[in-house]
């Protein structure tokens, strides 16, 4: 069984790794798409199915990355390398903001509160000059011949894939030390938690920095991937899409938010006649998920009833 | 056991809790010695789940509160975790999405030197200390003859009442607490497990050494497991002194079943 595990793994790499010698350049669009959103919905994944935090506001984090790349672009030269970091940064910093100001609020008046962070993030970008108002940041475009320059379709496709691989990564190396526990300790009991010396504050403004970090480096790579920023690209229906990745894939799975990725970026893509219906399909999902398996696909967190 | 490096002496002075207009203790003070295990008992209502309460910081509480002379005052609930208390709770309270090992390995969180990078990153000194801790719940898990140990991977909602009791016990000593506070322990066990229980108390004790405030029902407990008891009714101590002086007393008697 591990060796099969094994081989499975292998060959998806090899394939995945092989995209863009073997694919049409709309599945590599597609494929592109599908990797930034990984990290969102990681990160929302860690927020809302490994902490417990109802937190609605993803798309907010998601744009102060892809903002803050296009803005440094727009005045300074700098290379890639530097843009994902400061993005994350940026990104990791509002996230701990956000949860230290709401730490006082909890489960469903969070998501309400939560929602309100994205029409704070588009009122500040639509009325801002440094954000190009309305019409956006445009020209968002590498240096040429930079560390990481990235002009090609494919290359684009090999960032997204090393930045959600990255995710994926640190996101499974956090869940499986102690502080893993530790979150999931604060999700299903907070006070006991705390009678063991957990201190939920500081560990749901970390998680929130992680998972700002990781909206961040994807905002960073959509920035350059579009060319451009703009508010649309940040409003609350893309936080819902990455709420119901999670929910679909499986509350608490790293597998389970790439699957979420997958199932609500690639297949509306492929079925192009329904796209417009992204969300609508997602929520018709939710709705049969909640009945049939409410756990998610790959879910682990079933609270007992 | 030498009591002068033994730590965990809880002096509690006059403490006094409100419930709006319902004054749930009215000016308690116990004091429990290093190493001892000193009950609290009354009838239902009486205030003992709420002296626990307060003196895990649960409960906001005026008079004061001392764990080995310092002053427990404003500190919140994982700030005194960390100075060594320890509990459990009388509607016991498991994580119910992990494993029994899982719940086990929390409560030595208070202990645990690695910081987050080097857990994050499985460093050497990491495994190591996970690796001792570990080894360390095992031992406490045997003490619980085969009722545990070979189910420490399910999953803690799965388990039989009585285990689950057990597991939260096993993890309140895994942070070797300074003080132990118990809140009814043997509450919805049958006779066999009370008994067996009583017999554990004592050999988790040697292995962890700590005090433990025990709050009970069972009147056999109290005198199998406690040097010193303490009564409470309507939130004052009535009475104090050794089990069977304490039992015979006529205030105790009226608490417990009324006067003729």
């Amino acid at each position: 069984m591990i060796i099969a595990g094994w081989v499975v793994m292998i060959v998806g790499a090899v394939v995945v790794l092989l995209l863009p010698q073997v694919s049409s350049p709309y599945v590599l669009f597609v494929a592109t798409e599908v990797l930034l959103y990984v990290p969102l919905a990681i990160g929302q994944n860690l927020i809302t199915g490994n902490t417990g935090v109802l937190s609605m506001g993803h798309a907010a984090l998601y744009g102060v990355g892809a903002y803050t790349t296009g803005v440094l672009v727009s005045h300074i030269a700098i290379g890639v390398p530097l843009t994902l970091l400061a993005s994350a940064g940026a990104a990791a910093l509002v996230g701990l903001g956000v949860s230290l100001t709401t730490q006082r609020i909890r489960g469903d008046y969070l998501f309400i509160v939560t929602i309100g962070l994205n029409f704070i993030f588009l009122d500040v970008v639509n009325n801002s000059t440094w954000s190009g108002a309305a019409t956006g940041l445009f020209a968002i475009a590498p240096p040429a011949g930079g560390l990481l320059a990235v002009t090609t379709p494919a290359r684009f496709f090999y960032l997204s894939l090393g930045v959600a691989a990255l995710c994926v990564l640190i996101s499974l190396a956090i869940l499986r030390s102690r502080f893993g526990r530790a979150m999931e300790a604060v999700r299903d009991d907070p006070l006991v938690a705390a009678t063991m010396g957990l201190k939920e504050v500081p560990i749901k403004a970390g998680i929130f920095g992680v998972a700002g970090a990781m909206a961040g480096l994807s905002g960073c790579v959509l920035a350059y991937f579009l060319g451009s920023v703009g508010p649309q690209d940040f409003n609350s229906n893309i936080s819902l899409l990455i709420f119901e990745m999670v929910i679909i894939g499986g509350l608490g799975s790293v597998s389970g938010s790439v699957l979420g990725a997958i199932v609500l970026i690639a297949v509306p893509e492929f079925l192009r006649s329904v796209q417009e219906y992204s969300l609508g399909i997602g929520g018709v999902l939710i709705v049969v998920m909640m009945v049939l398996r409410p756990e998610g696909v790959l879910g682990s967190w079933r609270t007992a009833r | 056991m030498a009591t002068e490096t033994l730590g965990g002496r809880l002096v509690v002075q006059n403490i006094c809790v409100n419930y709006g207009a319902f004054r749930a203790l009215d000016g308690v003070s116990i004091e429990v010695a290093p190493g001892s295990i000193t009950g609290v008992i009354g009838p239902n209502g009486s205030g003992k789940t709420t002296l626990i309460n307060a003196i895990t910081g649960i409960q906001a509480a005026s008079g004061t509160i001392r764990l080995d002379g310092q002053v427990l005052g404003r500190r919140s609930v994982p700030r005194r975790a960390e100075l060594g208390l320890a509990r459990t709770f009388q509607a016991i309270r498991l994580f119910q999405s992990m494993s029994i090992l899982d719940n086990i390995m929390l409560g030595a969180h208070r202990l645990m030197r690695a910081g987050l990078f080097e857990s994050v990153l499985r460093t050497p000194r990491s495994r190591r200390e996970i690796a001792r801790r570990r080894a360390r719940a095992e031992v406490l898990m045997s003490v619980f003859g085969p009722r545990l140990l070979p189910r420490m991977h399910q999953l803690a909602v799965n388990l039989s009442y009585a285990n689950r009791r057990r597991v939260e016990i096993c993890r309140a000593f895994m942070a070797e607490p300074l003080l132990l506070l118990l809140d009814e322990p043997m509450a919805g066990m049958n006779p066999f497990e009370t008994q067996e229980l009583s017999e554990q108390l004592p050999e988790l004790q040697k292995l962890v050494p700590t005090s433990i405030l025990l709050v009970e029902h069972k009147m056999d407990v109290i005198n199998a497991l406690c040097s010193h008891v303490y009564v409470l009714d309507h939130g004052v101590c009535i009475i104090e002194g050794d089990p069977r002086t304490v039992q015979s007393d006529p205030a105790v008697v009226e608490a417990y079943l009324g006067v003729e």
